[in-house]
């Protein structure tokens, strides 16, 4: 009970902390506002919380309460500069079809919900790592263990001080809260798919979420995967929301999202396609300017993590891992020796597993290109872009890390983004191809 | 014309529906081994004949509409069934073989689909047909797992609805959980606790995160060669293995014998122990589960 009530309690703080920055967003569903003040606020408030550590104040409930208080400060300080008034787009009347869906993806929620605040904490990774940082740090108040390890280094903290906030408020099983920020996720969904195509579509884009094995699985469990794929996807669809008027707000709140992605996995490079896509939106809007504060954005809560991992590492007595020049004539030849395991490797975990979602990006390449509609474009480009990333990582990790075959299912599980961005995508590219010359409502 | 085409087409349909199906009551790579094309070439020569015929059949569409509604709810059944069973148990009881029947599921769709929208130019009516009847796919596949995840999940809830959180623990680690209880009964939070080496039959014992996450504060370390120097006061685990032996290891450990100013035989069951005053020795006291109290030289 007490864990319920804990889970309860930090959702609504991160709600509250994260509302006046999702302000910057004037025109949106309620639903939507909802779901991104929940993310922004845990991403954003557990990020503040850092710094105030760093700072020199320890990991405390009043700290907690104090990195709220500045989120709240910033958020509002925004919002006035900007004279943002809120308008919320209203839902039409939800027709029979549409309110089954609705009671459908509300009752498999409570279930997941039920399930992972039930289960005890018992997923290898939570344990050994995100779950016993949060411990830890809930013990000492500071990082002193976990800054002895490199082991323990090796993953920003967001999953840790999220369930730490849940212990500290007495709870014992943090778990349910990432079902909670699940739904949170698929407000966005439904709030951008919506935004694009209309209710019905909206709904079926979520319920292909929710009824993805993978990211359902991962709402009962205390993985770092879902939320990166939650964070990580956010900014991507807001990042091509954009529509005149309001493009430099969905910049700034997509690029905030995907710099968030950097706070629960910080090797993984997708991050940089989504400045590729502030770049090209600028381009288009033949106004560079655009891009600027968003990509500060990303390299900034890129950087303070990314330099603090470094110089902790830089001090322990471990041998660091030796990594290749990437673009050398040594890593080609052994890229080239490595050929067929690489393609072996490809088609097991990342080619297999996706079938089905690589098919509908194979789709998505004509309607792209037929389809006047910048959403699908780059949503298609963020699908093939990763592809090419994956690739290219895949090719010059088999290089360095000798068991680099043996661990393929964490290869999957890092394209889990694929899944949402992809099936956002199909729904979206479904509805432009049967209401062709259709108008993005916002 | 048109009607020779039309049977060019529902020819290769029917070609391409047989091989699918073929390799779903076999396996994939069936049709390949006894009948000269792999059953792909059928597959992509039926998407282009299926774009190229651009006209109306209402009775084609209607029975590749109920091919593929009924192909999708047996898929979603069959799903529901493997998991809430065994892997395998669709092909054992019926020879189907799932991964197949997908394939099979994706084609009747696409050409349920694609003879539905003729009217469309043929990128978009390729890409649309592609994207829906892909996503059907996923989505067939999607349902039938997550409804047999939540099904599979809210079963221990409805079993044992007051279940706290130490049950579950209990009932999830087995042996390990409770003797780790003893552990942080018999031991003070500054010690150090050497466990076996990580791997065959110690997978969890052995796992010094793991450990580490249940016994913290307390240090833990994986006994290599020789007991560490230090002030805290160390302690050694007895663990047998609690995974299965896979390896040419052996059960037990510790393997050789340690001065010890007592040890503690553990009944993980009822939660207690026993203590014995002596040294350790592995021929005598290689129990389940202990804990010795190493001397410091």
């Amino acid at each position: 009970m007490n864990s319920l009530l804990s889970v309860i309690i930090a959702t609504v703080f991160f709600t509250f902390i994260g509302f006046p920055i999702s302000c910057l967003l004037g025109k949106i569903t309620q639903i939507e506002r909802l779901g991104l003040s929940l993310l922004l606020g845990v991403g954003l408030g557990t990020y503040c919380w850092f710094i105030l550590y760093l700072l020199g104040m320890p990991f405390t409930l009043t700290s907690l309460f104090i990195s709220g208080l500045i989120l709240i400060l910033i958020g509002l300080v925004i919002v006035k500069l900007k004279r943002k008034s809120l308008v919320t787009v209203r839902l039409p009347v939800f027709l029979p079809l549409e309110r089954f869906l609705v009671y459908i993806i509300i009752l498999v929620l409570l279930i997941a919900f039920i399930i992972a605040s039930y289960n005890a904490i018992t997923a290898w990774d939570s344990l050994a790592l995100y779950d016993f940082r949060a411990h830890a740090i809930v013990l000492n108040h500071d990082l002193r263990d976990i800054t002895a390890s490199s082991y323990y280094l090796s993953y920003p903290l967001l999953v840790s001080l999220l369930h730490a906030a849940v212990y500290f408020l007495g709870g014992v099983n943090a778990q349910g809260m990432h079902t909670v920020i699940f739904a949170g996720f698929l407000a966005i969904v439904f709030g951008r798919v919506y935004a694009l195509t209309n209710l019905r579509y909206a709904l079926v884009a979520v319920c292909l979420n929710i009824f993805s094995y993978e990211l359902l699985m991962h709402s009962t469990i205390a993985y770092a995967n879902l939320p990166y794929t939650i964070l990580l996807v956010s900014g991507f669809l807001h990042l091509v929301s954009g529509h005149k008027k309001a493009i430099s707000d969905h910049l700034i709140v997509g690029s905030i999202l995907i710099g968030l992605s950097t706070w629960v996995r910080s090797t993984e490079v997708f991050w940089i396609i989504g400045f590729i896509l502030i770049i090209w939106q600028a381009l288009q809007s033949r106004n560079i300017r655009l891009s600027v504060v968003p990509s500060m954005l990303i390299l900034l809560l890129y950087s303070i993590w990314h330099f603090y991992h470094a110089a902790l590492v830089a001090i322990l007595a471990e041998p660091p891992l030796v990594m290749p020049a990437f673009f050398s004539r040594t890593t080609l030849n052994l890229i080239l020796h490595n050929l067929n395991k690489i393609r072996e490797y490809f088609m097991l975990y990342v080619f297999y597993p996706y079938l089905g979602l690589w098919i509908v990006s194979l789709g998505l390449l004509p309607a792209s290109f037929k389809l006047k509609s910048f959403p699908i474009k780059g949503l298609t480009f963020v699908i093939f872009a990763s592809l090419a990333v994956t690739v290219l990582g895949i090719s010059i990790f088999s290089t360095y890390f000798p068991t680099w075959f043996q661990i393929g299912d964490s290869a999957t599980r890092m394209l889990m983004f694929l899944i949402p961005t992809i099936t956002v995508a199909g729904t979206t590219a479904l509805f432009g191809i049967s209401h062709r010359g259709y108008n993005e409502k916002n | 014309m048109h009607s020779k085409y039309l049977w060019v087409h529902l020819a290769i349909l029917g070609i391409t529906l047989g091989a699918s199906f073929l390799e779903s009551v076999s396996y994939i790579g069936f049709v390949d081994k006894h009948f000269i094309l792999p059953a792909y070439t059928w597959y992509v020569l039926s998407v282009v004949t299926a774009l190229v015929y651009r006209s109306a059949n209402f009775h084609i569409a209607k029975w590749l509409k109920l091919l593929s509604w009924s192909s999708i709810l047996i898929y979603i059944i069959f799903t529901i069934s493997e998991v809430l069973t065994y892997p395998n148990y669709i092909f054992t009881v019926l020879h189907i073989n799932l991964q197949a029947l997908q394939i099979f599921v994706l084609l009747v769709s696409f050409h349920w689909l694609v003879s539905q929208y003729y009217l469309l130019n043929t990128t978009l009516r390729l890409a649309k047909s592609l994207i829906f009847s892909a996503l059907i796919f996923v989505a067939t596949e999607g349902i039938g797992l997550s409804i047999a995840f939540l099904i599979k999940g809210l079963i221990p809830i409805i079993k044992h609805p007051n279940a706290t959180y130490e049950d579950q623990l209990y009932n999830t680690h087995g042996g390990f959980y409770p003797a780790i209880q003893l552990i942080i009964q018999l031991t003070p939070a500054n010690s150090l606790i050497l466990i076996p080496p990580q791997g065959n039959p110690w997978e969890v014992e052995g796992n010094a995160p793991i450990v580490t996450y249940f016994l913290y504060p307390r240090q833990v370390k994986n006994l290599e060669t020789t007991i560490p120097e230090t002030n805290k006061p160390i302690y050694a685990l007895i663990a047998k293995g609690s995974w299965p032996r896979t390896s040419s290891v052996d059960y037990g450990w510790p393997k050789v014998p340690i001065n010890a100013r007592q040890i503690w035989q553990f009944d993980t069951t009822n939660h207690t122990f026993t203590t014995y005053m002596r040294n350790y020795s592995p021929q005598t006291d290689q129990w389940d589960w202990g804990l010795i109290e190493v001397k410091h030289e």
